[in-house]
Order: C-alpha cells, then structure tokens, then sequence
C-alpha cells in the first residue's frame, strides 16, 4: 500500500516539476532579452535624416526618465513647480518619471533583466553599468545628432567630447552640469553656512579658522540652549581646510590621500589631516557642539531643523538646493533671519589660498543616455539641445517667460517684469524653480549677468555659488573614473568591504569616548583597511589618475 | 445549525464511494477538486516557477544576457562566502537575534492570550485584543521612525522623562550603543507582533470543549488550575506546530526591522551586532548587483532551515506525538 502511494506521489510531484518547466520555458522569452535584440540592431547609428525635425514644442513629445542614483525621487513633474508645468503645458512634453526606491543598483539591475529600460537614463560614466549599456547596444550612440543640432555640440569643448569618446569611437552621453575653458564664471556649490539672525545677536566674532569655530560654537551653545550649534559636521569640508589644495572628493567611498606633489594616491593615513579631522569630528561630538543624532536623523529631519532655524552653522554639500531653500523660507517670515554663506574655514597656520575642497570639471558631474527602448531617440536629444542653451537654462533658474521677466539683456540674464517687483518671497518660493535636468555653463554664464544686473536684488545661491566658484582650482577630470570598480571583481567585492568598514569606523571615531580609545580605534581602522585590500585599490586608484593625465596631457 | 450538521452528514455521505488514490480519485470528485485548482495553480506559479531562478547560485549571472546565457561556475560563489572574512560575524548575530526572539518573542503572545482568556469583561478584553493587534499593519519604517523619535538624543522623549526625574544628568544616545541594540529591536518587535500573533492561540482556546472547564471545576481547580491543566495541554499542539515553524526560521533573523533600526546600515557602530543573513545578502548581494552571491547565500540559508525544520518535526513526533506531517 505504502509502495503505491509513493510511486503514485512521485508521478504526481513529475507531473507538477514537467508542467513548471514547460511554464517556464514559455516565459524565457521574455527573460532573455539581451540576445535577440543585439542582433537585430547591430552597431549602426540610428538614422538622421537630413531634414530639421519641427521646433522643439511645437509637437507632443513624451518620454521617461530614470536618474541612476539611491537618492533620486520622482518630484511630480508637471505638479509642483512652475517649470514643469509650462513644460507639460505650453511645450507639450510629457516626462515619465521613474523613481530609484532607494536603491538605484537594484532598479537599474531590474529594469535590465526584465526589458523595461526607460527611454532616458541619467548616470555616472565609467561605471560598470554604463559600459554595460554600451556594450550591449542598449543605448543609442549621439555622433549623428551632435552634428545636426546646434547647442551642445557648441557648447561641449573638443577636448572634453574626445574624453567623453567610448571605446567603439562613439559618444553616448550627454554630459550635466559640465563646464569649458570659455567659461568665466566658475560655480561651486560645497560651502558653510552660518545662521544670520544668531550671528548678528552673538555681536559677529571672528569666523575664519576652526578654532574661531570651536569658540563660536560654544558661545552658541551657552547663549542658545535650544539651538543645534552645527549640523552635519562634513568631513569633507574640514579636510579641506587643511591646505595643500587637499582635495576633498578624495574621502568618497573609502577615503584616499592624492599626493599632488609626488602624483601618486597614498593611504589616508600617511595624511595628518586626515587624522586631525577625524580629532576634530570627535571633538565637536563629544562636547555636544554638533546634532547628536546625525548618524540616525534621516534627510528630512535634518532639512526640517535647517529650514525652521534650529541650526546655527552647517556645512551644506548643496547650497542651491538645501541653502537656498531653508534661507527663502527663513527670509520669507523675517527679513533679517536666514543663512549666510563664509569664506571656506581653515586650520590655524594653513594658507587659505590653499584651500579648495572643491574642484571643477568640463566632463561635468554625470551623463544622460538615451536608450533603445526609445521612440523617438532624435527628438528627445532635440529637447537636451534645446535644453543646454540660453533659452533653457534660463527657464530653469529664473522660470518661464510671462511670470517674473518678459525680456532679457544682452548677457541672456532676465529682466524683472512689473509683476516680479510686487510679488512677495513667499509667493517666489512657491513657484519652486530651479528644476534642471542637464545643466550647462550658460546657467553660470546667466547668473553671473543677472547679479551684475541688480547686485542687491540677485538670487541668494547664485551669489553663493559664483562666490565658492572663485576658490575653485582642481580639474576633477583627471580623476575621471577613479571609483568605479566592477562590483564582482575581486577588486569590487574588496571595495564593497572597504565601504562598509569605512562606515563603521566613521561612526566608532565619532563616538570614542577619550584620546585613549580614539587612538586604538584609529589604529584598528588602518588594520582593518590593509587588511581588505586597501593597497590594491591605492594601486588601481593611482593607474587609472595616471591614465587620465596623459589623455587629458597634464 | 441543524441545516450546517445536515451538510456536514451529506460531505460525509458523499465523499466515501468518490474517495480513491491517484488520478481515478481525482477524476471521481472532479467537482471539489476543481475548487482547488486556482489555489493549486497560484502555488505553482508563483512558488515553484520562479524557483528556476534558483540555479544562478552556480552561474555568474550577468542581467544583460539572460540566465541561460550566463557562464557556470559550480560552487564559486558559495566558496567565496564561506571564506568572507564576515562569515563569522554575521553568523553569530544571526543565531543570538533568532534565539533570542524565540526565546523571548514566540512565547510571548501565548501568554497574552491565556492572560486575555482570563478577562471575564468582553468589552475590555476585546478593547486589548485590537489595541495590541494594531501595530502589526504599521509598516517597519513608521515604527522605526517611532522608535528613532522616542530614543533620540536631542528630542526624544525618553530621555526627556529620565533627564527630568534626575536619573541621568546627560542624554543618552541609545541607538548609537551597540550594547542596547538587541533590547531595542526585541522591544519593539514583541510590541509589533504580540497582539496579532495572540490570535491563533485564542482561537485554539475558543476551540476548547467547555466540558473539560466544567469537569476541572467539579474536582474543584481554581482559575490558576485550570489555566495550566485544561488550556495549556489542549493548545499545546498548536503551539508545538508554531514553535516546529519558528525553528525552521532559525536563520530569517529578521530584515525590514533590523534594515530599519540601523538606519539602512548607515549607523556603523551597531553592524558588528546588527548585520544578519539577509541584510548581508542586501548590502553585499543585490545593492552590489552580486546577484549570483546574493542567491547563493540565500540558497544555502533556506537549505539549513529545511534541515532544522525537519529535525525539529522529528523531534516533535517522537517527543509528543505531534507534527507537522
């Protein structure tokens, strides 16, 4: 009987594994993209004819749009802002917003493997996902359309479009934020900014180096019990100010030491500063000069003490974002509240000349693909073209035409119209400008004409951005890729270690609680770091810099 | 009532000529059985298909060619995290949270619910039962925030409390302090999930013959008595079979409330005690695109959970008598 159950349950169990494999084997199809599709496409360009396609505008243009990073969101286009809107409206396109859920990897990851590539992709060259895109023929190549549009092709310096080349000779990017050597009006947006009204009531101390930090910090804390002395402490910011044109990109993922002068990268901890910093970081935390929940407030608890006036100084990594909000808002209640952007700090005894934290690129900050699953691929580069120019960097800053200016001057800065003069801070904050997905130098070229318009009247980040533009003088291209390391190399799965570890150790410095302790963390995080394949990545790091001083012939 | 025992005597009648093994007992009660066929194939297609995918574990998977496309690779990628240096650490914390929770969490709710047994106030008891039931549809990342909020250094409310009744003099901060981490996420685990998890164990109690209190009560049992002689032994089946469960769970120490707590792993100083199975599999594996890594981590978790389970059922069946199957 037992017997003739089993056999009975084993033709049954089978069946089921038969049936699921036939299932499956239906659905592989559609699992298996990658092949076919190569081979259909092939390697050609897609075709441009000859012919100017109609304005920009002038026909509905609809696409969608994925920004390959953790902290991208959908920000309601079409909704919120008046940019969006005259877009949606007056220039008929319609943008697909698809956001990354917090995790860009694993949205890029499987947007691939189920075939749902959106039409347009924003993503950091170099990475093992763009050069996966490339290889695959999952994006379209531009050489064609940069010939027959006029904006970016003009505006992109030869230089920066042959490094730009992949290894097939073609260009697949459009590059964001990017810069040229025509550019005048260098911008940066990394800076310290204090809180205006405390400031004024403190009787506005010396507030140059660290230690006029230390005492301005204390004196906060002591008259304003209910104040938050100094949010965010970024290291980043506090490495920099220890001269030597130290160049703060360098404490990203896992921080390294660029040696300027022998040009080579070297462990961080060969650099004293580096071990300063970390002091000082643990310092500021111990003595409760900075939030004691930064390691578990989530970004928008930190923006909301920003923007309610509960900070007295922060270093902000995004003055036209984050500075330029909070300061609108506290200016829109109170006139005299607000933030105020300072000079970088320094350590007592460095030059300030010295100081850079900040470099600038003409590669720019990331690229923007257009991929295959595209319609209308041409079209779509047609908006970017249109976009990079006077015409839409304009709009960007300063929002369309007919709410706050009708004509602009020579420079391509808006004039204010009747209606802007009378509207007031909070009815501007409202119209939520500065939405801007591929910035070109022409926005630094317009804001710069517009504060020599109206000095008093200039937007608040833009002054703060050409103001930290002047201190400006690394050429980040030259560590162009230094970072991106395929996950599953050895290398990566190192890196990955290395990141984690790095994470650790920052938390462990912050919270050790004497010299004593701080120094045996110290020492462990060094051992910890050699121990996972640090020199590897130093010896990688320095190839890949070296690689990109002879192209770029530095 | 009567109309229900009528139906039931009318199953009964039914199924003796149609019962039968293999496909000509199928076939002979075709009508009821087809009633499981949507369940059936649901299970399939969602259980058994994507299981397929399973196979990456010994592929280096690569998303833009396929996994049939994607090289094999034998054992590489269950080689590599055996040798990880962070084998052992997340092993450990793996095995204290899980034990800890089954130590603490599992026999909390069948307390609760003998304890809401107790109540002899309906209005009341069932004012309980929804009060501690609620917090299992708020979603991980609303209580964390909750937690975040209430243990925070510069506005959190505990520490306001203990500040003003002069038992510390400086805020503490309590999720910053690997030592508290485990308190913390059992707390607000056990306060999650106790009220729901309660209500197996009172419908079990609902189910328990009347007679038998009555009998007790004629021995002359007190309410103490009767809890440990009548209800305890009659719900013990049902918490033998969720304690069998919970062992084959021994590796799944938990995801969204440690991912959360820990601030999506971005406080380091708790990883050391924090990072478990699969929030190394996350982190490491799919933030990482390690998709082969990923899978055969997970592989090797669920391989030793059926073991435990089946060890566990065995048990159980010689022990006492009850099991899973």
């Amino acid at each position: 009987m037992l017997k003739k159950i089993r056999k009975r349950l084993f033709v049954g169990l089978s069946l089921i594994l038969a049936g699921s494999l036939v299932l499956s084997a239906c659905s592989g199809n559609s699992n298996n993209p990658g092949n076919e599709q190569t081979n259909s496409t092939g390697t050609q360009t897609p075709e441009v004819t000859g012919e100017a396609l109609p304005a920009f505008g002038e026909q509905p243009l609809e696409f969608s749009y994925y920004m390959n990073y953790d902290w991208a969101s959908p920000s309601g286009y079409g909704t919120n802002d008046a940019v969006t809107k005259w877009l949606k409206e007056e220039k008929k396109m319609n943008w697909t917003e698809i956001g990354s859920n917090g995790n860009a990897k694993q949205k890029f990851g499987t947007m691939v493997a189920s075939d749902t590539l959106p039409d347009v992709i924003a993503l950091d060259p170099n990475t093992p996902e763009f050069e996966n895109l490339v290889k695959n023929k999952k994006i379209v190549p531009l050489d064609a359309y940069y010939d027959k549009y006029p904006n970016l092709k003009d505006l992109i310096d030869p230089d920066t479009m042959e490094m730009m080349r992949a290894s097939d000779g073609h260009v697949y990017g459009m590059p964001s934020w990017f810069g040229s050597s025509r550019n005048e009006n260098q911008m940066a947006s990394f800076g310290w900014i204090v809180n205006r009204k405390i400031y004024a009531e403190l009787g506005k101390p010396k507030l140059e180096t660290f230690d006029d930090l230390y005492a301005y910090l204390k004196l906060v804390k002591e008259k304003y019990p209910d104040i938050i002395p100094m949010q965010d402490p970024s290291e980043m910011m506090i490495y920099g100010g220890y001269g030597d044109l130290r160049w703060s990109d360098s404490l990203k993922e896992v921080p390294v030491y660029v040696n300027f002068k022998t040009k080579a990268i070297e462990s961080i901890f060969t650099d004293p500063a580096f071990k300063k910093m970390k002091e000082m970081t643990n310092k500021l935390y111990q003595e409760g000069l900075v939030s004691q929940d930064f390691l578990t407030q989530s970004g928008e608890q930190a923006t909301e003490k920003l923007n309610s006036g509960r900070i007295a100084v922060q270093t902000a990594n995004s003055i036209t974002s984050i500075g330029r909000a909070a300061n609108n808002i506290l200016q829109a209640k109170d006139p005299a509240a607000g933030y105020d952007f300072i000079p970088y700090l320094y350590a007592d005894g460095v030059d300030p000349a010295t100081v850079a934290p900040i470099g600038f690129g003409k590669l720019g900050w990331n690229q923007t693909v257009i991929t295959t699953s595209a319609k209308e691929p041409e079209r779509i580069f047609q908006f970017f073209d249109w976009w990079a120019s006077a015409e839409g960097q304009r709009v960007s800053t300063y929002g369309p035409p007919g709410i706050l200016w009708d004509t602009f001057d020579e420079n391509g800065a808006p004039i204010d119209n009747e209606k802007s003069k009378t509207m007031t801070m909070e009815e501007k904050a409202n119209l939520k400008l500065g939405w801007n997905p591929l910035g070109s130098w022409q926005f630094h070229k317009i804001g710069a004409a517009r504060v020599k318009q109206n000095p008093e009247k200039a937007e608040w980040d833009v002054v703060a951005s050409l103001f930290y533009g002047k201190f400006v003088k690394t050429n980040n291209d030259q560590f162009n890729g230094i970072m991106n390391i395929d996950s599953k190399s050895k290398l990566g799965i190192d890196f990955a270690r290395m990141k984690q570890i790095v994470k650790d150790y920052d938390a462990k410095l912050v919270f050790a609680k004497d010299q004593a302790e701080f120094d045996s963390v110290f020492k462990q995080y060094e051992d910890a770091l050699n121990a996972s394949g640090y020199m590897d990545l130093i010896a990688h790091e320095t190839e890949v810099w070296k690689k990109n001083r002879e192209k770029m012939g530095l | 009532m009567k109309e229900h025992i009528t139906l039931k005597a009318d199953i009964r009648k039914a199924r003796t000529p149609r019962s039968g093994y293999g496909l000509r007992g199928i076939m002979r009660q075709w009508d009821l059985q087809s009633m499981v066929l949507p369940g059936f194939i649901c299970l399939i297609l969602f259980s058994y298909i994507p299981m397929y995918g399973v196979i990456i574990a010994f592929k280096e998977f690569d998303i833009f060619q396929g996994i049939g496309a994607s090289p094999w690779v034998g054992f590489y990628h269950f080689n590599l995290f055996f040798e990880s240096p962070e084998l052992n650490m997340v092993m450990r914390n793996t095995i204290i949270i899980s034990t800890l929770k089954l130590v603490l969490i599992f026999p909390a709710p069948i307390m609760l619910a003998l304890l809401l047994n107790e109540i002899r106030h309906n209005g009341f008891k069932r004012f309980i039962q929804t009060a501690t039931y609620l917090p299992h549809f708020i979603s991980w990342v609303i209580v964390s925030g909750l937690v975040f909020s209430l243990l925070s250094v510069e506005s959190g409310s505990l520490n306001y409390l203990l500040e003003k009744l002069g038992i510390i003099d400086k805020p503490i901060n309590w999720l910053s302090m690997p030592e508290y981490f485990y308190s913390i996420l059992l707390s607000a685990s056990m306060w999650k999930e106790i009220g729901f998890s309660s209500i197996v164990y009172l419908a079990a109690i609902a189910g328990i013959n009347p007679s038998l209190y009555e009998a007790a009560e004629i021995d002359g049992a007190g309410r103490i008595r009767k809890m440990f002689s009548v209800t305890l032994p009659c719900i013990a089946p049902v918490v033998i079979i969720f304690l069998i469960l919970s062992i084959g769970n021994l590796l799944s120490a938990g995801f969204e409330d440690i991912l959360t707590l820990t601030n999506n792993g971005k406080n380091g100083t708790l990883t050391n005690v924090a990072e478990v199975l699969d929030t190394y599999v996350y982190r490491v594996g799919l933030s990482e695109q390690r998709y082969s890594f990923a899978t055969a981590v997970g592989l090797f978790k669920s391989i030793i959970n059926i073991v435990l389970l089946v060890a566990a059922n065995t048990i159980a069946k010689r022990v006492g008598g009850n099991s899973l199957w």
